[in-house]
């Protein structure tokens, strides 16, 4: 039976084989566990979700921008329309 | 207590779980938009009626009076001009011919002309009208490019001598700005509409001759006629085209308003023939140039071109426009057809087979049920709602009042009722669905029928509905629910809507397998179905709508059963409808989109997202959209068109209307009378419920938040109960 090693494994890190000592500096060393920035909390879908709603606005303004721009260049082009027939006739 | 949506709590005690939407500072300029959209399509209309303005061809009729022309006029050439107060006429010398051409440019028969007088090299002057310029501007184009000239022969082709002086000033400076957009030249050259020789000129045409040389126009008339466009014959053209012994001619031709195939092999005979006698081709102003100067093509100036672009440009929109229009009323004719006949069809077949003595769902079911009515502050109306469904004939009847925190005292009303059977459970107000849902769950039997607080019931009414649970694939039953309150006309449009929609709607819809809404006010469910089917969700504001889907989608079927009656409360005011029916649109959309991934699954689910979801999006959405076209066309062609076709066309329609209610009304053995309003209906109601799935559509286009009403009970149907 082979010999097994029961205990901690040898280790290259340096600083674990320093004997505990008070902090020499201001600053504070240490390490702590990496955050696990690979796992995200699942967000379930939300059944209340209302459809359609846009609750910032954003769809709505656009499309409300839009249209005014549209009406506005329509009704431009119809006033400059009139303006020149009526000009010629007048 | 409260309502809560998205984690977050929007506001407190709601009939429905829908927050106050904020007050829109877009509320009011909705009407705006929707009024400049309106005038925008009302002047893109009457342009297009303008430039479609229908004209007889030339003809020759029988001139006026004629003692104000002068007779060096009538007695002289056809170049006319009047241009600098002087009249000056010019005859075309000796062996030439100006070959001339009205009406065009027209898209088959000005290129053919064309094609021929390149062949020959010669070159001619074309009389183009302007609205027709302004669809083909590349002819006019094509014309300057090989060397012909264009002259005005105004924008729609109307006689002159009949209007005003600004109308005859707009025809003419129209033409000519449509030309320089075209072909970047202006023209001094005119032809009348309906002119021919100056010796068939009379003292009204006369007076627009002196005032198109104020406007620096020279009026050009004929000296032989083709007649071409009475098509005699391409020998008798050639013939009526040839001037007499040698002499000159202007030579009227038409390249636009009809078939024009003669003309075309008529000039393909008639210039050799002419060359071979000696003669040369040449355009007005290579025939007059030297007797009348100013007669040659000048240079547009960019103020013409402009003007001229917003006009081509205003008719080619106003031609699509009414193309547009006209195509969707193709459409919408061809689909109500087509609806009206499947419905026909289809209805009569359900009613037959549900008529026959040996239809039967099954052995007859007395399963116990529970009946759901959500209520909040319906206490007008519960007493009688509860009384009509504790009462009824079916063996154990249990009616659970789910009471969404009513403070009217609705709970109290029907606990007062002390009727054993009934049993009211107070829940925190969290909207219709939630209600139904805690109904659903406190239910003691497994065959549920949800039934709104202001709605009645005849006495054997859930029996028959629980009926069709004898076969064990249906897993949902829509009831056949009639308007109680029908003393107003309001109440009486929605009874026939109602009446039409369960006797035809449904029945089609239950026999296409593809029902889109088990109704609110009477539906039963088999427990197992609402359960797989996720029960009722808040998503949407037609609930009933999205768990009839969610049904179909699970595989069950869901189907109609017309002999269980009951009777709601309508909206009783314009504006109540409009709220109710609002949402109902909305709702539709949104559960339609909730349900949009059954198009692509497989099974239950897929042939339900396959037939059901696009008949239902055809029929329920996209038809009632687009269905304005008929008015707006009516409106069109009252004001612009034949106004006897236009009249008979929509009632063409109303007939259609008509008929299809007196059936519907025949099957439901409903007493005719209320049809009365039928035609007021469609003149009122329906272009309201246009504009409704208008604002429907608009709203979910734009995301915003649609407001839940509590609509108000008049308690009439409770009252008759």
């Amino acid at each position: 039976m082979p010999d097994r090693f029961v205990g901690r494994a040898r280790t290259d890190d340096a600083i674990r084989h320093d004997a505990p000592r008070p902090t020499t500096s201001g600053t504070v060393r240490g390490r702590a566990d990496k955050p696990d920035v690979a796992t995200q909390a699942i967000r379930l879908p939300d059944a209340t979700q209302a459809i359609f709603v846009d609750r910032s606005g954003r769809r709505g303004r656009r499309l409300r921008w839009t249209a005014y721009a549209v009406l506005l260049l329509v009704l431009v082009l119809l006033a400059l329309l009139w303006l020149s027939q009526v000009a010629v006739v007048g | 207590m409260g309502t809560w949506r998205e984690g977050q709590k929007i506001g407190d005690t709601q009939h429905i779980a829908t927050p106050e939407p904020r007050k829109s500072r877009f509320a009011g300029r909705r009407w705006i938009i929707a009024g400049v959209g309106t005038l925008v399509l009302a002047n893109l209309l009457a342009i297009g009626a303008y430039a479609n303005s229908r004209f007889a061809p030339d003809n020759e009729g029988e001139p006026g009076l004629q003692d104000a022309v002068p007779a060096a006029v009538r007695d002289g050439g056809p170049v006319v001009d009047t241009r600098t107060g002087r009249v000056a006429s010019h005859q075309v010398p000796d062996r030439t011919i100006v070959l001339t051409f009205d009406d065009g440019p027209d898209p088959l028969w000005t290129p053919q002309v064309l094609d021929v007088l390149h062949k020959h090299g010669v070159p001619a002057t074309f009389f183009v009208l302007g609205s027709q310029t302004s669809r083909h501007p590349e002819f006019v184009d094509r014309m300057v490019r090989e060397g012909h000239e264009v002259g005005v022969h105004t924008f729609t082709h109307p006689d002159l001598a009949g209007m005003d002086g600004w109308r005859q000033r707009l025809e003419i400076s129209q033409t000519r700005s449509a030309i320089a957009y075209a072909a970047g030249v202006t023209t001094p050259l005119l032809r009348l509409p309906y002119s021919s020789g100056v010796d068939s000129l009379d003292n009204k045409h006369w007076s627009v001759v002196q005032g198109a040389g104020g406007q620096n126009m020279v009026s050009v008339f004929d000296d032989t006629d083709s007649r071409d466009w009475a098509r005699p014959g391409v020998d008798q053209i050639v013939r009526s085209s040839t001037p007499p012994d040698g002499r000159g001619a202007v030579v009227l031709l038409h390249d636009a308003g009809g078939d024009r195939s003669q003309t075309v092999a008529a000039l393909d005979t008639f210039i050799p023939q002419m060359r071979q006698r000696g003669y040369r081709f040449t355009t007005v102003e290579g025939a007059f140039g030297d007797q009348a100067p100013g007669l040659a093509a000048g240079k547009a100036s960019r103020a013409d071109q402009i003007r001229g672009g917003l006009l081509v440009w205003a008719v080619k929109v106003a031609d699509g426009t009414n193309r547009l229009l006209w195509f969707l009323l193709l459409l919408v004719g061809a689909l109500t057809l087509i609806r009206t006949l499947v419905l026909f069809g289809f209805a009569l077949r359900h009613a037959r087979r549900r008529r026959a003595r040996t239809w039967s769902w099954g052995a007859e079911v007395h399963e116990p049920v529970t009946v759901i009515v959500p209520a909040y502050n319906e206490r007008r109306t519960i007493a009688a709602a509860v009384r009509t469904l504790a009462t009824g004939n079916h063996p154990g009847i249990e009616v659970l009042v789910i009471d969404d925190e009513s403070d009217d005292g609705t709970a109290e009303e029907v606990e007062a009722l002390g009727l054993p059977n009934v049993r009211v459970v107070r829940v925190p107000g969290g909207g219709k669905a939630s209600a139904l849902n805690a109904g659903i769950a406190l239910a003691r039997h497994d065959l549920l029928v949800m039934v709104d607080a202001d709605t009645v019931v005849t006495p054997d009414a859930i029996h028959k509905l629980v009926q069709p649970f004898a076969d064990p694939r249906v897993g949902a039953v829509a009831g056949n629910v009639k308007v109680g309150n029908r003393r107003r006309l309001i109440g009486l449009w929605q009874h026939i809507e109602y009446v039409i929609g369960f006797n035809l709607d449904r029945r089609l819809y239950d026999t296409l397998r593809c029902m889109p809404t088990i109704p609110g006010a009477l539906g039963g469910f088999r427990r197992q179905a609402v359960h797989e089917a996720g029960g009722l969700s808040r998503a949407t504001l037609a609930e009933d709508t999205d768990l009839t889907m969610a049904i179909h989608r699970a595989g069950w079927r869901v189907v109609y059963e017309e002999t269980a009656v009951a009777r709601t409360e309508a909206p009783d005011t314009l504006g109540q409808l409009w709220r109710q029916r609002y949402r109902w649109s909305y709702g539709t959309m949104q559960a339609m989109w909730r349900h949009r991934r059954a198009v692509v699954e497989h099974g239950a689910s897929g042939r339900f997202g396959r037939r059901g979801l696009p008949f239902i999006a055809l029929f329920s959405v996209v038809l009632p959209l687009f269905a304005p076209v008929l008015d707006i066309l009516a409106v069109y062609g009252l004001f612009f068109l034949d106004r006897v076709e236009a009249l008979v066309a929509w009632l063409v329609v109303m007939v259609i209307q008509a008929v299809t209610a007196i059936l519907a009304f025949r099957l439901d053995r409903e007493p005719l009378r209320p049809l009365w309003t039928l035609p007021l209906q469609q003149l009122v109601y329906r272009q309201m419920m246009y504009l409704v799935l208008v604002h429907a559509a608009a709203t979910a286009l734009t995301g915003g938040l649609l407001k839940w009403q509590h609509l108000r009970r008049s308690g009439e149907v409770a009252a008759e109960a």
